[in-house]
């Protein structure tokens, strides 16, 4: 698994350029200092780009602390339709979070799908579907939560869900936009290789994110003022899932 | 000469190694081991087609961890043989990224991978650098 996504990443850098050993280590850098501000998270401490450079390396260029942490973990989510909520008490009502665009999608066939897992293609189908579907745009995202297993897949998904151009995701990290501070904050919660990746709960652990800052509960890592975030998750053989939740009107 | 069987079906061995794949007589995809329906466009009809020996390393990545007994580190690649793409492990090359680089052109080797007690070898095949010149 380390491997296949390895290969993911190079191959991205293959296609455009600009990958590096270095870059994808800093992407986890990002992901490990997010972390120190979510009490959640499995690993909440801050590694040095040399720390991550020069830890045990699992298949290059992903090491340790670039690859998603094993553990235990459990999320859920609530849904009812708006006549349900209306019966609701005010609380409720206020903590609602819309569901602006819910897909599913799977691989079509691609050339090289029978020796490398396609993660590219379904979830830019899923995206396009849920921008649709939401009637919203990357510009408008406040915040998105990706399945950043590996720090390799990270960078792929920047340009999967669009919010980079094509081929661009390398310069739009470089730009600093997905750090927390940055246009479009990326995995605040600390991404799959900080807070863990409990295969079944990881999807809706990251709708639970994007929830919980759209409702203004995230404490010390709140995006100020977020209205509109997008989570994604996928499973190889391959199925994704995008949600784009709104903050209740 | 020991007898020699092949770790798959669709490498040929001989004085020419080299990969078969099953191409759809319809739209042209191509798969290796066995396939009954097209993935691509739903037909059933396939032909046995050569695969190019020599290719491009599109991806690639140097697995320094894994289950007891594997060894390590060995590179996994991705290869563009002629617009086939090709999985399998480069050989014949330093494991480090000093050594391996995206684009890198390569060509199909074959190394023996075992011997059984009548002396029977199984055949592997993975990519190995081309030489400059060559």
């Amino acid at each position: 698994m380390p491997g296949v996504f390895a290969q993911i990443g190079m191959e991205y850098g293959h296609r455009y350029g600009g990958t590096s050993f270095e870059l994808f280590a800093r992407i986890s850098e990002k992901n490990h200092a997010h972390s120190t501000l979510n009490p959640l998270a499995a690993y909440s401490k801050r590694f040095t780009l040399e720390e991550i450079m020069g830890d045990l390396m699992i298949a290059y260029p992903n090491t340790r602390p670039m690859c998603s942490a094993n553990c235990d973990g459990a999320a859920a989510a609530v849904v009812v339709s708006g006549a349900k909520l209306k019966t609701l008490s005010i609380e409720q009502q206020r903590r609602a979070v819309k569901i602006s665009a819910s897909v599913l999608t799977t691989d079509p066939w691609e050339e090289s799908c029978q020796i490398l897992p396609d993660v590219n293609t379904l979830t830019r189908n899923a995206a396009a579907l849920a921008y649709e579907q939401a009637g919203v745009g990357p510009s408008d995202l406040d915040l998105v939560e990706l399945h950043d297993c590996f720090a390799t897949a990270e960078l792929v998904h920047y340009d999967n869900l669009m919010l980079c151009e094509v081929g661009g995701a390398v310069d739009f990290f470089n730009s600093g936009a997905t750090w927390r501070d940055g246009s479009m904050p990326v995995n605040v919660s600390g991404g799959l290789e900080s807070k863990g990746h409990p295969i079944a709960a990881t999807g809706i652990a990251n709708v639970w994110e994007v929830a919980t800052h759209l409702r203004g509960e995230a404490a010390d890592r709140q995006i100020a003022g977020a209205k509109v975030g997008l989570a994604h998750v996928i499973g190889l053989g391959s199925a994704c899932g995008v949600h784009i939740l709104e903050k209740a009107a | 000469m020991a007898e020699q069987v092949p770790l798959v079906d669709y490498l040929v061995l001989g004085d020419a190694p080299h990969l078969t794949a099953h191409e759809c007589t319809t739209c042209g995809a191509r798969y290796f081991d066995r396939r009954n329906g097209c993935a691509s466009c739903g037909t059933d009809e396939f032909t046995t087609v050569d695969v190019a020996t020599t290719g491009e390393v599109r991806a690639f990545t140097i697995v320094a961890f894994a289950a007891p007994g594997v060894r390590v580190p060995y590179v996994a690649a991705m290869v563009d043989c002629g617009g086939t793409s090709v999985r399998a492990n480069l050989i014949n090359v330093e494991p480090d990224p000093e050594h391996v680089t995206l684009g890198m052109a390569v060509r199909l080797a074959t190394e023996v991978i075992g011997t059984d007690e009548r002396g029977t070898e199984a055949i592997g095949f993975g990519f190995e650098p081309v030489p400059a010149g060559a």
